[in-house]
């Protein structure tokens, strides 16, 4: 069996699900006169899409006989696959429809970037890149990755919520409740992404015997890391709280997105394996 | 000046102690990192690339030479990032000690009182109970005492109070402290720490003396007297890469067979990128290799003058390699330039095309003269300077091939293709600390975020009925469980009776 076509004709699928999943996403949010049913109809599109994707991404691990992540459109597939995953596990404990758009386009965005820009067939690692590190110290960065876009969607609907003259506010949760998801999902992931930035410098100190450097990459997961830990000082500050916060959760999944496209593609740096 | 704003030098100091220790400036100080790190990955950096650095300053030298003394080719040691960080750890030690105090005193004191009104609380409820208004709360303090809730009754105003989670503030505490614990563990291992760079050909060994370093440094409290007496010997290195048409020419196989002599031992092992050796307290990682083809060079009495593997610094990623080869010999030395190309296309400039050694070409341009190795100006081994030499000639080599020098200068053969590897020496005491510390933060962060701490009051009302009051001192849900908790308490009390 061919795991590798296999791999590429899933996530083409997963895409297609996933536009339906945004489409009626997006005309629920816009005004239809059932939101139930879309909402509904889009979470079970984005099941869909999310099984088929776990195929895509699995059977690509298979074909390359290791860890489907070791480069940049690979991480791309596996990245938005944890996205879909934490999008689900939220979906299920809570009512998440008012901010899926936020979630679901972003994620289609990178499953497009993925199979035109970042595509590269099947191939072997670097030595470097040849270690049990690289599942976890990767692995967890694509845990946190998956956290942090959905703390991103919930502080996006956070502050639409609290602009009450906007058309969709109405559609949305509270700003309260929106405020509190994004904590707790970007609290989560901030852990998470404590434990990458560990694991990345147990491994460098295994690989090139410093535990840090100050590679681009390593400086950015740290501005990642301040940026978040700024967040989650800011939502218990005066003169914080609410708005300005959430702006910083925004800035904080942005360096996080820089990490990967900006750094890969403009800097040089022991990180280079993004396979462009 | 008015009376108003006058301060006591004292009363100035604590109020920029309580300035600096604020969240606020925290805050202000965690954002100021982040955009001071940015330059720091954007502009080469003096630690991670020198050569950038003064590609940087000779490509815009006004620009640069201010760059260069505001320190934004040295980010992440200049006087503003340090500094910054130092008041953010003042700052953040200036929080957590009082924290910690007023934390240890917390967990030895009772529950706090009710409050006057519940519905301040983050959650109230209404509780009716067929128990006499004793029972009913000493039924509540038993079932959170034996949940290991601290509890007390408050008979004159007849309520129990009720708290649970100080963990909670322990995590957050243990997360701060082992941070500065981590920054401190960084900062005092690298005076103990040592760094340096060798190059070693196949077939050679190397020990571990200062002379024998490409590059060496050491922490201000390590000096040559703590290297290890170690010697490695590199048997043979072997080099594999991408055949297929994905990635073609991508490194796939590094293997470095060395014998290693340490004071203890000798062994042989194998060096990979990700599998160091660890001899003497020392890491030896392999970071690198590339070519050092064997050349033999014989003058015009068939007498060998040269006769080594010679080390070629590769120059780009098909390893098209350049270096020298220096015979002083007063007005009649020998230099050659070298080019090694592992798999050379003459299709146009020659250069190579793959990291192989599939079709092996050393290229020579040999220069006679005064070569002045003994001017003391110190030379770059792996370049020649040709302005004062004679042009002698100029050969492309196949491995076997012997050129015959013009004017009966000698031989010159290319014997064979052999390799060379780079060895980063290392060691770093503080990485273990550090680590010890890191755990410990992850530990603490997750006991902060997700212990539930919070409190619990039950009242009765005048008219006879209670009423339930829940405070969350944590973001996390279930306080709802508590409530009903709670309730239960009473009703099992109740079915019992």
């Amino acid at each position: 069996m061919d795991f590798a076509l296999l791999s590429n004709l899933s996530v083409l699928t997963a895409s297609v699900f996933l536009t339906f999943a945004t489409f009626i996403a997006v005309i629920r949010l816009t005004g239809s006169k059932n939101p139930e049913k879309f909402a509904r109809l889009s979470i079970m599109l984005t099941y869909l899409s999310t099984f088929v994707l776990t195929i895509g991404v699995v059977s690509r691990g298979v074909a390359a006989e290791r860890a489907p992540w070791g480069n940049m459109y690979e991480y791309a597939i596996a990245g938005t696959l944890a996205v879909l995953i934490v999008y689900l596990i939220m979906a299920r404990r809570q009512d998440i429809s008012g901010i899926s758009v936020f979630v679901l386009m972003p994620s289609l965005l990178s499953l497009g970037l993925a199979q035109t820009v970042l595509y590269i067939p099947v191939a072997d690692l670097v030595p470097a890149l040849k270690s049990g590190w690289l599942v976890i110290h990767v692995a967890s960065t694509i845990i946190a990755g998956g956290g942090f876009s959905i703390g991103f969607a919930f502080a996006v609907g956070q502050l639409m919520a609290a602009k009450s003259k906007s058309k969709f506010a109405a559609k949305l949760p509270s700003e309260t409740q929106l405020e509190l998801s994004s904590y707790r999902v970007t609290a989560w992931s901030f852990a998470v992404w404590t434990f990458a930035v560990l694991a990345g410098a147990i491994w460098a100190e295994e690989a090139w015997g410093r535990f840090w450097g100050w590679d681009p990459k390593e400086t950015w997961a740290l501005i990642t890391w301040i940026a978040y830990a700024a967040y989650l000082h800011a939502r218990i500050t005066v003169g914080w709280r609410g708005a300005k916060a959430a702006s910083l959760a925004i800035i904080g999944y942005a360096t996080y997105l820089f990490n990967f496209f900006g750094v890969n593609i403009l800097f040089d740096g022991l990180h280079s394996y993004g396979g462009l | 000046m008015t009376e108003t704003f006058s301060l006591t030098p004292s009363e100035l100091g604590r109020f920029f102690w309580r300035q600096l220790t604020s969240m606020r400036t925290a805050l202000i100080l965690l954002l100021l990192l982040v955009v001071m790190s940015i330059p720091g990955s954007v502009l080469p950096q003096q630690s991670t690339d020198a050569f950038g650095v003064s590609q940087w300053i000779e490509e815009s030298p006004t620009l640069g030479n201010i760059l260069q003394t505001l320190g934004f080719f040295n980010v992440f040691s200049s006087f503003w990032f340090s500094g910054t960080y130092l008041l953010l750890l003042v700052s953040l030690v200036g929080c957590i000690v009082p924290r910690s105090l007023h934390h240890y005193r917390a967990t030895r004191s009772q529950p706090p009182s009710a409050p006057a009104n519940f519905d301040r609380l983050t959650m109230h409820d209404s509780l009716i109970s067929n128990l006499s208004p004793t029972q009913t709360l000493k039924t509540i303090e038993d079932g959170l005492e034996k949940r290991r809730w601290r509890v007390r009754i408050d008979d004159e105003n007849k309520y129990v109070a009720a708290e649970k989670g100080y963990l909670r503030e322990v995590g957050n505490l243990v997360f701060h402290l082992a941070i500065v614990g981590m920054i401190l563990a960084v900062g005092i291992g690298v005076l103990f720490s040592y760094r340096g760079q060798m190059l070693v050909r196949e077939g050679t060994a190397v020990s571990s003396t200062p002379t024998q370093f490409t590059s060496l440094s050491f922490g201000t409290a390590v000096s040559v007297s703590d290297l290890p007496a170690v010697t490695v010997k590199l048997n043979k290195f072997t080099a594999e890469f991408e055949r297929g048409e994905v990635q073609r020419g991508a490194a796939r196989v590094f293997i470095a067979d060395v014998t290693v002599q340490s004071q203890s031992e000798t062994k042989d092992i194998k060096i990979e990128v990700n599998k160091p050796l660890f001899v003497d307290g020392s890491k030896w990682f392999l970071v690198g290799h590339g070519y050092a083809p064997r050349v033999e060079i014989k003058n015009q009495d068939g007498d060998v003058i040269f006769s080594d593997s010679v080390i070629m610094l590769p120059r780009d990623g098909n390893f098209s390699s350049e270096g020298a080869i220096k015979l002083p010999n007063g007005q009649d030395g020998l230099g050659f330039i070298t080019a090694f190309l592992p798999t050379a296309d003459f299709s146009g400039q020659p250069f190579s095309i793959f990291p192989s050694p599939d079709n092996p070409v050393l290229l020579l341009s040999a220069w006679r003269g005064d070569l002045g190795l003994d001017s003391g100006i110190p030379q770059n081994v792996f370049n020649l300077d040709v302005s004062e030499l004679d042009r002698v000639g100029i050969v492309s080599l196949q491995p076997g091939d012997i050129w015959k020098l013009p004017r009966n200068l000698g031989t010159v053969e290319f014997i064979g293709v052999e390799r060379f590897v780079t060895f980063d020496v290392a060691s770093s005491p503080g990485a273990a600390p550090a680590l010890g510390f890191a755990i410990l933060a992850i530990v603490g962060l997750i006991v902060g975020l997700y212990v539930r701490s919070r409190r619990i009051w039950v009242k009765q009302l005048p008219d006879g009925s209670y009423q339930i009051g829940a405070l969350s001192r944590s973001d996390q849900p279930g306080l709802d469980s508590d409530i009903a908790m709670v309730k239960a308490l009473c009703s099992a009390a109740e079915e019992k009776k």
